[in-house]
């Protein structure tokens, strides 16, 4: 499956770059979690992390994958060289597959350096996702189908070849017996089944002949699939066939029904069944199937002894997809958390501790990795410094698992229909880390709104704003005064090496900008000259300058627009937050 | 802009009425999409306009209008001096009588088209585009006095260009009652060096291919024809014109309040007609039109010094030269009499229909030359003034598309060398000093100027004479 280096958004690689630019590339704790469930889904089942630790474990860059970020020309050098030597050396704490799990509750927690963490979150959510998404739809199934054999079917429905292997995958370990898919047996060893298609029953010319043939060729396990044309009618050819091949030495197994009104048709076939002494021989249904109609036939006694699901089951169809997310809860040591509307997080690093009633879930705390709560913690560490902490268990092992959780969860959790609340309780160490966190945020946006001294550049109709910003009038106009140069050219291009000496008066702070602005215009203009580099006094109504900057090369500056005055346009030079804003709209 | 202060009183024309300061109701001409779309900012400065001392009939809004200096960019409003009325260093604008000049080439898409690279370099070479940029000629300040009175004509005497040129230029090429010592020492220093210079920002010099011709008689009249080449020059009045509008905005400002102004906005600085300063205005301001005028009378005397070294017999034909930054003296009627009236036009163009008197003679059965220039690499129309225009915004029609997207945004969302390459495909030649400007002046950064100028048409503003696309465009 394809999976490295380029499996990510751009976005990763944008913020990387800025990350390293701003050597920003301290340790980063990420968590995966879903936000809320389905309408039709009262828990879920983790599943995805072997997958995730493959990814991880091999992470690196390809010369190809280098050469075409290369010429694609939108990163430097600082990224492409560290992604040369990118390797996962993280830390994985994660909930083994198959554990039920809650909304809110992280099943896996990435502990890296920032630019990596950042890295891998599109795979991470692109590979827990999904599984976790088909395994708790496979949960769902297996408890409508109690212990009849369940197999999946979907892969030809699936949403491409990777989702199909994948939930032969995820199905399994949640509780299917087995699947359809041939390379799901090859890459996870998962049991496989499967009869024939119709169009196997139609290329013979009759039945009979059909089911002989096959029985012939294929004599293990022997199901025969019954309503290609008439299902009461097959049932009494497989009878006939069932005795013949009793004397070659060939057992009929069981026959599968595909269409049609499954309950009458498998209440039919079993008593043509059992009247023909064929008691032992199974009844497999398929087509369309999902936990609801599976549920709805057992309840109606319909007998029949396992079922095939496909495209429910590979694509969840009831619920698509899950509100999940793997966010930064943790950054240099300091817990963070988002606080958007409806979106927002619980910080720091974050424990599942559950606990048990009479061996059934009875409500878990959501706490702080340290903090000392009773219950079982879900999570565990499975991977240090790159290197998985043990070897994979079996899919069996994880299979076991899934089975002993489902078993676990009591009453109200295992219906299938209405949503069913399960106490999930944030602990006190985690309530007031998030108190904390959030009068952090609310300190540090009052001290951004406080002035950092820049300038920047405003919208206005045809022409451009521009803006000063600094801690004192003088500041301000010096800001202002980059602004205006960064009209015509990126004033980190302008070398301060000449000197200009400006001398202005203005009836009050604004019209000094605008004189100040414009005497920068005039001498622009007149002294075809560049600045970037201000030193601004002001006395009463009169301002006095230095400027620093050069001639215009227009082959290097490549001049944009040519300011032809400020404005009284948007003109406002005022005190904000301790400090002062100068703006107005020049014209170009 | 919100629509519910509006009335509809015509196909594409809106009614503000007037409430409040206003004095006259606001006019917007558009359809619904274009004046939807203008930003509330111009509904609040035609409405501001209108509260002016001795403004008459309406405060205008073009269909290209955008957010302005006081007055919108293709704002109109005319002043009674008899009543009180203004002038405004805002309502005309920084850059004095920019505006567009149209040469006739005589020769065909087919013969440009080979030579289109060539010819594209030695525009680029010959017509300093840019800032930073000096011009080929320099004067004195006597000689520059010379040029402030003498507008076109002087450039003519000067040898740039052919004394029938003068016909075909607004006033005759000179505006009447230029004062040069209205101009202060600043303003003439800050034009050595910038005569015959395009300019930057959305300046141009355009070879353009007639595409369509949609009224043949006045295609005729003008000697247009579907595949003809003509060359189109946008410029205006360089650093001379902007330091005249800077130094009186700013003398206007702090005089308002000594005039009994009461201005809702700064920027909409005034001075009676009939004031000093409102003189000097006028004296100074008809200087730095002179100065356009002159600008685009040597331009255009070196696009046809171009044109000659490759076409050597080109014979460039001025078609017509029109300023869209202007307050001009004219008669129009108010309250059914003939009244002198300073009519200011910031972003918006001259539109006299058939029979003016001041046309030339081989127009004025089709009505005066609309120039309307488009984005870079879009379109351009030539429109005609018609019987209406005077009715309806007195004699008033669009300038140009009209930014839809500040240049903070353009910036954003392109790049210069793919627009460059992207029109390169297209057929279309653009030779730019800067590639940040090319990206700022992208053409999707513009309104459609297809719309703006049905607009007008259907407003009885101007109709569509002949559609224009271009081959080379040289961009500041």
């Amino acid at each position: 499956m394809p999976s490295g280096l380029l499996s990510t958004d751009l976005y990763q690689l944008s913020m990387m770059q800025a990350y390293l630019r701003e050597g920003i590339t301290e340790t980063a704790v990420f968590e995966f979690f879903v936000r809320k469930l389905p309408k039709t889904r009262n828990f879920l089942i983790a599943a995805g992390l072997e997958q995730c630790l493959d990814y991880l474990e091999t992470l690196a860059a390809t010369g190809a994958q280098l050469d075409w970020l290369r010429a694609n020309g939108q990163f430097d050098d600082a990224v492409l060289d560290y992604l040369a030597g990118l390797r996962f050396t993280g830390d994985v704490d994660a909930m083994p597959e198959g554990t039920v799990f809650f909304p809110d509750e992280p099943i896996l927690r990435v502990t890296a350096p920032l630019p990596v963490a950042q890295l891998v979150e599109t795979r991470i959510i692109n590979i827990l996702h999904f599984q976790t998404l088909i395994a708790s739809k496979a949960a769902r199934i297996r408890l409508a189908a109690g212990d009849r054999l369940l197999v999946d079917f979907g892969y030809r429905r699936a949403h491409g070849a990777d989702a199909g292997l994948l939930a032969a995958r995820a199905s399994y370990l949640a509780g299917f017996d087995g699947s359809a898919t041939v390379e799901a047996g090859m890459q996870f060893g998962i049991p496989l089944y499967g009869t024939m298609a119709h169009s196997f029953i139609q290329a013979h010319q009759s039945e009979e002949e059909a089911f002989l043939a096959f029985a012939r060729a294929r004599p293990r396990r022997l199901v025969l699939l019954l309503d290609t044309y008439d299902t009461e009618r097959a049932a009494m050819t497989a009878v006939h066939v069932a005795r013949r091949l009793d004397t070659e030495g060939i057992t009929l197994h069981g026959v599968r029904l595909d269409s049609g009104d499954l309950s009458l048709h498998a209440h039919a076939v079993r008593a043509i069944l059992n009247a023909h002494g064929l008691d032992a021989v199974t009844i497999f249904a398929s087509g369309g199937l999902d936990e609801t109609e599976i549920a709805r036939l057992l309840a109606g006694k319909a007998p029949i002894d396992g079922f095939g699901v496909g495209t429910s089951l590979t694509t969840s169809s009831d619920a698509p997809a899950l509100d999940c997310a793997y966010k930064l809860q943790e950054y240099a040591g300091i817990a963070r958390r988002k606080t958007s509307e409806g979106k927002a997080t619980w910080p720091g690093r974050k424990q599942v501790f559950r606990a048990h009633d009479n061996g059934r879930l009875a409500g878990d705390d959501l706490g702080l990795a340290d903090e000392p709560l009773p219950g079982h913690p879900l999570l565990e560490p499975v991977m240090r410094t790159g290197r998985r902490m043990a070897a994979a268990p079996s899919l069996e092992a994880i299979r076991r698992h899934a089975r002993s959780e489902l078993a676990r969860l009591p009453a109200p959790l295992r219906r299938l229909d209405g949503p069913t609340g399960y106490p999930v309780v944030p602990s006190p160490g985690l309530r007031q880390l998030a108190a904390e966190v959030d009068r952090r945020i609310a300190s540090a946006r009052s001290s951004a709104a406080r002035l950092v001294t820049r300038w920047e550049h405003f919208p206005h109709g045809a022409d451009v704003g521009v803006r000063g910003i600094g801690p004192t009038l003088e500041a301000a106009l010096e800001q202002a005064a980059l602004a205006l140069t960064a009209v015509v050219t990126d004033p980190a291009g302008v070398a301060p090496t000449d000197e200009a000496a400006f001398s202005c008066r203005g009836d009050g702070a604004e019209p000094l900008l605008y004189e100040w602005l414009n005497a920068l215009i005039y001498e622009m203009a007149v002294e075809r000259r560049l600045f970037s580099r201000f030193q601004v006094i002001v006395e009463g109504d009169r301002l006095h300058a230095q400027a620093w900057g050069e001639p215009i090369d227009p082959a290097r500056h490549e001049p944009a627009a040519e300011p032809k005055g400020a404005t009284y346009t948007e003109l406002s030079v005022r005190r904000s937050d301790g400090g002062w804003i100068a703006q107005c709209v020049v014209d170009v | 802009m919100d629509m519910t202060r509006l009335e509809r009183i015509g196909d594409v024309a809106w009614r503000m009425p007037r409430q409040g300061r206003m004095r006259v109701d606001g006019v917007i001409y558009g359809d619904r999409a274009l004046v939807a779309a203008m930003d509330d900012k111009v509904g609040e400065q035609v409405a501001n306009v209108a509260s002016l001392p001795g403004i008459v009939g309406a405060s205008y809004a073009m269909p290209d209008a955008h957010w302005g200096y006081g007055f919108p960019i293709g704002g109109v409003a005319a002043f009674d001096p008899d009543r009180g009325g203004v002038i405004s260093a805002g309502g005309v604008g920084f850059d004095i009588s920019c505006g567009v000049r149209t040469l006739l080439t005589g020769l065909t898409r087919a013969e440009v088209q080979s030579r289109q690279a060539a010819l594209a370099d030695r525009l680029f070479r010959d017509v300093p585009a840019g800032m930073g940029q000096r011009g080929r000629l320099s004067f004195d300040e006597h000689e520059l006095d010379a040029v402030l009175e003498g507008g076109a004509a002087w450039a003519v005497a000067r040898g740039f260009g052919l004394p029938e040129d003068l016909a075909l230029i607004e006033e005759g090429g000179q505006a009447a009652g230029a004062a040069p010592d209205c101009v202060s020492a600043k303003a003439k220093t800050r034009q050595r060096g910038e005569m015959g210079t395009l300019g930057s920002g959305n300046h141009y010099l355009e070879v353009q291919e007639v595409a369509e011709i949609f009224a043949v008689d006045a295609a005729k009249a003008y000697g247009l024809a579907v595949g003809d080449v003509v060359a189109t020059i946008h410029c205006g009045s360089r650093g001379l014109g902007h330091q005249v509008g800077t130094d009186y905005l700013a003398e206007m400002v702090a005089a308002a309040a000594g005039y009994g102004l009461d201005l809702p906005d700064r920027e909409l600085a005034s001075a009676p007609i009939e004031s000093e300063l409102g003189r000097r205005y006028l004296g100074g301001m008809r200087a730095a039109t002179n100065c356009a005028l002159a600008n685009r009378q040597i331009i255009g005397h070196f696009v046809r010094e171009a044109f000659g070294t490759l076409f050597p017999a080109a014979r460039l034909a001025l078609l017509y030269d029109v300023s869209h930054n202007t307050c001009k003296v004219e008669h129009h009627p108010v309250e059914g009499r003939l009244t002198r009236l300073f009519v200011h036009r910031k972003g918006a163009t001259r539109a006299l229909g058939p029979w003016d008197a001041t046309l030339p003679e081989a127009y004025r059965p089709v009505g005066q030359p609309v120039l309307i220039g488009g984005s870079m690499g879009t379109e351009s129309y030539i429109l005609a003034g018609c019987a209406t225009s005077e009715r309806q915004s007195f004699s008033s029609a669009c300038h140009g598309a009209g930014r839809s997207m500040s240049r903070h945004a353009a910036l954003r969302q392109w790049r210069g060398r793919a627009i460059i390459d992207d029109l390169a495909e297209r057929g279309i030649a653009i030779r730019s000093p800067s590639m940040r400007g090319v990206a700022e002046e992208a053409p999707g950064a513009y309104k459609d100027v297809r719309a703006v100028v049905d607009a007008a048409e259907r407003g009885g503003l101007a109709r569509k004479v002949a559609r224009l696309l271009p081959i080379i465009c040289v961009k500041g």
